[in-house]
């Protein structure tokens, strides 16, 4: 009779794998990957490694499952649309493990006997020896106690490898885990563009979204500016039209021609080459054009350069106001 | 009763891969940068396994070859760091981007 706790526990992990690929929402693949790893927890245990089984229970679906849990609340992400999947990606996340596991299988069928689980010989664990010939477990160590009474304390057995053999490597690990302490808490903490740019949205967004519904001719904006900029701003906002311009009522603001003074607009992040390119099409050149966006405009953008919410989601507007600025001064 | 028979070497190696396999496939095919990460996760898992089976099945002294669970001792240690760090990097980013998805993080790319 072939052992069912094996069979149930691999069955356990594998479809813990699957659902953490196939579920759409990254809460259910979280806790599909708990179901996982213990399931591989309960594979452990069978190969008779109680404290790494234990280990992967405590950390991995403990600790780090929690703390994934954690920052999927955190950022409020949302779930996959059907149309992420693409044909290609699809094709090749399927055929590329698939060469792989066919190619393990076949190294695998060339195995005629495949081992055995040997049978754990604590006579002879008591007689080994190490290097210089004195008893690997001296009597009285509980090691000892326990390898008599025939059973495997591989708590013991690890601590004991852990702070002899492997005594330096977990000095090591104990300063990788210094080092990312300290890289976390630097990374985690908002650099001084991050906190302009998270102090800025709340200020900017409302004025940028209830600007005039009419956006003929462009008004003072006194708030597109966060509060530390100088107030002359607002003046070279609501400068006269530029030459070679139209005012598309959708569009808003629009050159015929590329101006003299374009501007860069990779700078804005969310924008690479290839928007850029495609807004110039559309007469966008400057930052002032797509700071001076009203909510129509910004709609129209959206259906134009085809992406749902892009233009807010990175907001453009509030970057391209402080890029404005920073030019004019 | 039957006498057990308990899984052979192949078994445990086949299982890993299988595992291997799924987390490659997650990591190519999703497009959420957490789920890849944890795909990622479930590799790294895979790989432990073979190796606590090697372990199991190369006796050393009547026992357990205990250098492969130092292995994955160690592989579990470094792993909880690198998922600390990794969920910081996703923080930082989505705060930058507003976005995990990686169709909207192609600024490398253009």
């Amino acid at each position: 009779m072939p052992s069912p706790l094996f069979y149930l526990f691999a069955l356990l992990m594998v479809a813990g794998g699957l659902m953490v690929v196939l579920m759409r929402n990254p809460v259910s693949s979280a806790l599909s990957m708990v179901l996982s790893f213990i399931g591989l927890a309960g594979l452990f245990i069978g190969l008779n490694s109680y404290f790494v089984g234990i280990l992967q229970i405590l950390v991995y679906a403990g600790a780090i499952m929690v703390l994934f849990i954690f920052i999927i609340m955190l950022l409020d992400v949302k779930k996959e649309e059907k149309d992420n999947w693409k044909g290609a990606s699809v094709a090749a996340g399927v055929a590329i493990p698939l060469v792989l596991l066919i190619q393990l299988a076949g190294v695998l069928s060339t195995v005629k006997a495949s081992p055995k689980v040997p049978t754990i010989n604590f006579e002879q664990a008591l007689q080994h020896t190490n290097a210089e010939g004195a008893l690997m477990y001296k009597e009285g160590t509980m090691i000892h106690k326990r390898l008599s009474a025939e059973r495997l304390s591989d708590t013991h057995l690890i601590g004991h490898k852990l702070f002899t053999d492997y005594n330096f490597p977990l000095q090591v690990i104990a300063v990788l885990l210094l080092v990312a302490t300290v890289g976390c808490v630097k990374l985690s903490k908002k650099s001084a563009p991050a906190v302009a740019m998270a102090a800025s949205p709340p200020n900017t967004a409302p004025p940028a979204k209830s600007e005039p519904k009419t956006p003929v001719k462009p008004e003072p904006e006194p708030v597109v500016v966060p509060p530390l900029k100088k107030p002359s701003v607002a003046k070279n906002l609501s400068e006269d039209p530029p030459l070679h311009t139209t005012t598309d009522h959708k569009r808003g603001l629009i050159y015929t021609e590329r101006p003299d003074d374009a501007d860069d607009l990779k700078v804005i992040s969310g924008i690479g080459p290839v928007l850029e390119k495609k807004l110039n099409d559309f007469g966008i050149y400057t930052y002032k054009q797509i700071a001076d966006w009203s909510d129509e405009n910004i709609s129209e953008f959206d259906d134009l350069l085809s992406f749902k919410g892009r233009i807010t989601r990175d907001s453009w507007l509030t970057q391209a106001a402080e890029l404005h600025t920073k030019k004019q001064a | 009763m039957q006498e057990l028979i308990l899984p052979t070497l192949n078994e445990y190696l086949f299982v890993s891969g299988l595992l291997f396999a799924i987390g490659l496939a997650g990591v190519i095919v999703r497009r959420n940068i957490i789920v890849i990460f944890m795909c990622l996760e479930m590799m790294l898992a895979a790989a432990s396994l073979t190796l606590v089976a090697f372990s199991r099945f190369h006796l050393v002294g009547g026992l357990p070859d205990y250098d492969g669970q130092m292995l994955v001792f160690f592989i579990i240690t470094v792993a909880a760091a690198e998922v600390a760090v990794g969920l910081a990097i996703i923080v930082s980013l989505y705060r930058a981007r507003q976005t995990i998805h990686t169709d909207d993080l192609t600024s490398l790319k253009g």
